[in-house]
């Protein structure tokens, strides 16, 4: 499950540090990793008014993203653009989202997903929708004797 | 005859007294040039000990402060060679960076600055400053810009995050560090 706790790391080919803007930018096969949580991109722009990390926007062809859920499934997540908040724990997705909680798929416009409750609000912006593809459970899931 | 005789006779020793004079003075100057010796460029010119300078710019402002325990001029390029040197360099209001390393080489204008051996770079905190400490190896100054550079691989460490990787140049006055390649970096959430 995602712990907000954890430092959070970064790997990346170069990265440029504005100390007086607060906002730091990492580029080429970009890695943020906190934990189970590991979010990739080719572009992460780092914003930290103050000295107080904020948010971390991923950008590539699609930023991706894999964590756990509180029952250790594995989650996964892509689009074009990601931002990830440590103190929601939250991110929210734009451009092409995609969700997947185990075999279910949520896909829209904008989904913010939250790390810590595994939960997630999917909304579609104006032309898209929001599409739940929710897998059938296998009967010996639900206990049922066939 | 005889006045048109002594007329040839006074121009005659005029002359000699000319040609005497001159002959006197390129003797005179001759002497007081000292054969100039084969320079040795590795010789040094001078040397200092427990020294500190204050380099101005062509303004008159402080450049930079340099310290070291020995200092040595060569007579060739007029460069010098600094152990121990410390390297101030003020930016008001915010606080100075003091740039410490092995040895150093000082170009004969002053305008760059090589940092030799393991070095590190302090800035203290402040209101709006963050305290940083970056530790690398022979990094290159270049005093009227306020840049410092290295090849080699630097660390970064301030409270809330550090960041490493392979080349490194720091901006003194606009407070920017890039990071040329192999980059890996830490936040700490609050």
């Amino acid at each position: 499950q995602h712990n907000p706790d954890l430092p959070i790391r970064i790997e990346a080919d170069r990265a440029n540090l504005d100390d007086q803007r607060g906002v730091s930018v990492y580029q080429g096969n970009v890695t943020i990793t906190q934990g189970d949580t590991v979010i990739t991109g080719d572009e992460v722009t780092v914003h930290a008014p103050d000295r107080q990390l904020e948010r971390m926007v991923s950008e590539g062809r699609l930023a991706t993203l894999t964590t756990r859920d509180e029952s250790n499934r594995e989650v996964r997540a892509e689009a074009r653009r990601m931002e990830f908040f440590p103190d929601g724990p939250r991110v929210a997705l734009t451009g092409e989202a995609r969700v997947w909680q185990g075999d279910d798929e949520f896909r829209g416009s904008r989904i913010v997903y939250n790390l810590e409750a595994a939960t997630l609000e999917a909304s579609t912006g104006d032309t898209g929708r929001v599409e739940a593809i929710f897998a059938p459970r296998d009967r010996s899931e639900d206990g049922d004797t066939p | 005859m005889s006045r048109r005789f002594s007329g040839l006779l006074l121009i005659l020793v005029l002359a000699l007294v000319v040609a005497l004079g001159f002959w006197l003075s390129k003797s005179a100057q001759e002497q007081r040039v000292v054969p100039t010796a084969q320079v040795d460029p590795e010789a040094n010119q001078f040397f200092a000990e427990d020294f500190v300078v204050w380099s101005m710019d062509a303004s008159g402002q402080l450049k930079y402060r340099l310290s070291g325990t020995r200092l040595e001029q060569r007579q060739g390029d007029q460069s010098s060679h600094v152990e121990s040197p410390v390297l101030i360099m003020e930016h008001p209001p915010a606080p100075d960076w003091t740039l410490r390393s092995e040895r150093g080489w000082v170009s004969s204008g002053g305008d760059e600055v090589q940092l030799l051996g393991h070095v590190q770079l302090d800035r203290p905190g402040a209101p709006d400053h963050p305290p940083m400490t970056i530790t690398s190896r022979d990094v290159t100054v270049w005093t009227l810009p306020r840049q410092a550079h290295t090849n080699a691989r630097a660390r970064m460490v301030t409270t809330h995050r550090e960041a490493e990787g392979v080349g490194m140049t720091l901006d003194l006055t606009r407070d920017t560090l890039e990071l040329e390649s192999q980059v890996r970096g830490t936040y700490v959430p609050h």
